[in-house]
């Protein structure tokens, strides 16, 4: 059992929606402006 | 110490071996770089910004090596360590969150504006896109101020890890590595800075994804790091620890307020920091498949290993070492990251690490210094004496880099100023939140005017200094280190915006210059082009 309010799946989940998040965010932020791109 | 986890091991002459030849290799990279680099320029214009030709992959690299300082490579790990989870947001999540966007923001904006203004430096850049010499002054005094308090604490980390690791005293390792960063910034210029950073990112980059990853497969886990850590104390896996004190710099670990400014810190951080902005200045023109390669470059580089080396290594050397480290009183958390790449990859990793350490130190160092040498040369004395020669500022330019590696190597040996120690710890944030507005915004935003960019560089660094002794210098703490940043951020935000809304707009022939219709621009850029 685990103390009140702390549950390390929790956070490990978080951690890993951040690494996942980061990398859609790079790959379509970078998409949108290349789409855009002016040669 | 408690015996059921690891102990600081005593230096030996295999460490000390390491440590000279990591150390040595990368000096004399530095050198040879220094030195090709001095065939690439031959002007006091191409000294400090190159030909602006320079390819993503260089650029992408210096960017994550201009970013990811000693701080980031070590102290944050050693922030982790100390807190548990709660501490990932200010050690390497958010982290990643800024480095991105500063590509996205600024690299093509700071390249243009550059070139089309004439300008040499970032200060130069401002200057004459506000159509002020007062503002440009201001700002390189400003920037001066800030960058010099932000490179005083850069050599510590390095200063820390070869201590450890040698049982030296950092003096000489310290001392030849400024004299070889003179050597290249004086030799290379721009130039030679670019590609040392370049370098130092890459290396700091495989260094991180290869300690990153093999401390989690050396735990065995997720799942053992989660187990090990709640029985040494549950709140180590809480995302936020409501136990720590809610003002000072624990604010960022205990309250929302603090999480949530983690974000808006490390975003203003990465887009308007001088030297971040800096590496766009010499780039070339980007293609959109250039420009793809350069979000992937930095990505790549400062994204995962960053995240890492701040975050999963903190709570994997609490696994390892307990609290052991902290009952080191010289050091404590410090030693996390070094002490985590001994425990998992013995002398050899640690040597290695060693080197990037010191490779992040000097590269953040140099990037930051001639910066604030061309601030005094071509920011200050050029543009009020214009008739100085270009030989004279050279000559300048190399005492005052020489000036400006020695004061961070003296603190690091001697104890900086208690003043100075505590306005070191916000130069960081208040040189995001000026810089973000006054340099990024102002690329978009057309109806910004002088007036609004000068009130918020007072502000700014006004509200740096109250916050110095607020947050960190107060006993006990007047505010969080959070609430600081709303205030830092707020105050620059309205007085940037209302100050411009209530000035005379800029002049029709500076909007028409920087901000054309697409067709205009293109014919624009074809007349700069072939007039460069």
């Amino acid at each position: 059992m685990h103390p009140a309010g702390v549950d390390p799946s929790i956070a490990w989940a978080v951690w890993a929606v951040m690494i996942v998040g980061n990398f859609l965010m790079a790959v379509i932020g970078t998409w949108l402006i290349a789409r855009g791109w002016e040669e | 110490m408690s015996p059921k986890f690891l102990s600081i091991p005593e230096p030996t002459l295999g460490m000390l071996v390491g440590a000279i030849i990591g150390v040595v290799c990368l000096l004399a990279v530095a050198v040879l770089l220094g030195a090709a680099a001095k065939k690439q320029w031959k002007s006091f214009d191409e000294y400090l910004v190159g030909k602006r030709d320079i390819g993503p992959w260089v650029t992408g690299l210096a960017l994550t090596g201009s970013y990811v300082s000693a701080w980031a490579f070590m102290g944050s790990t050693g922030v982790v360590y100390t807190v548990g989870f709660s501490g990932m947001w200010f050690a390497g999540m958010w982290t990643v969150v800024g480095i991105i966007p500063a590509v996205w923001l600024a690299a093509t904006k700071t390249r243009d504006f550059a070139l089309k203004l004439g300008a040499a430096t970032i200060t130069e850049t401002i200057g004459r896109r506000f159509e002020s010499k007062g503002l440009q002054t201001l700002v390189a005094v400003c920037m001066l101020f800030f960058l010099f308090m932000y490179s005083v604490g850069q050599l510590k980390a390095a200063g820390t890890v070869w201590y450890a690791v040698t049982g030296l005293r950092p003096v000489w390792c310290l001392l030849i590595a400024v004299v070889v960063a003179w050597l290249f910034l004086a030799l290379g210029g721009y130039m030679g800075t670019q590609w040392f950073i370049a370098v130092k990112g890459a290396f700091l980059g495989i260094v991180g994804m290869i300690i990153g990853v093999w401390a989690l497969v050396h735990v065995g886990g997720f799942g053992n790091i989660s187990q090990a850590l709640m029985a040494q104390k549950p709140n180590l896996m809480a995302l936020r620890d409501p136990t720590l004190p809610k003002l000072g710099m624990t604010q960022l670990f205990s309250s929302l307020v603090g999480i949530v400014a983690t974000p808006v810190i490390f975003f203003t951080m990465a887009v308007g920091f001088p030297h971040n902005v800096s590496r766009f200045l010499g780039m070339k023109k980007l293609t959109r498949k250039e420009f793809v390669t350069l979000c992937f470059v930095v990505w790549l580089t400062a994204g995962i290993p960053v995240m890492l080396d701040c975050s999963s290594n903190g709570l994997v050397a609490r696994m390892l070492f307990g609290p052991n480290l902290l009952a080191n009183k010289q050091w404590g958390a410090d030693l996390a990251a070094p002490m985590l790449s001994w425990a998992i990859g013995g002398t050899g990793l640690l040597s290695v690490y060693l080197t990037g350490v010191v490779g992040a130190a000097l590269g953040t160092l140099s990037a930051m210094v001639f910066i604030m040498s061309a601030n005094v040369t071509r920011d200050i004395i050029k543009l009020w004496v214009p008739k100085t020669s270009d030989r004279a500022m050279l000559y300048l330019g190399y005492i005052l880099i020489a000036l400006f590696l020695f004061l961070p190597f003296y603190f690091t040996l001697e104890r900086p100023p208690a003043l100075l120690a505590v306005f070191m710890g916000l130069s960081a944030m208040g040189l995001g939140a000026v810089f973000f507005f006054v340099t990024a915004v102002s690329y978009y935003w057309k109806r910004a005017t002088r007036v609004g960019a000068m009130l918020t560089v007072i502000y700014g660094t006004t509200a740096t200094l109250f916050g110095g002794w607020a947050v960190l210098g107060r006993k006990p703490p007047l505010l969080g280190m959070g609430t600081m940043e709303w205030i830092l951020i707020g105050g620059c935000c309205i007085l940037y915006f209302g100050g411009s809304l209530i000035s005379k707009p800029p002049s029709e022939q500076l909007i028409h210059k920087l901000f054309p219709a697409r067709q205009e621009e293109t014919e624009a850029f074809t007349l700069v082009e072939e007039e460069s």
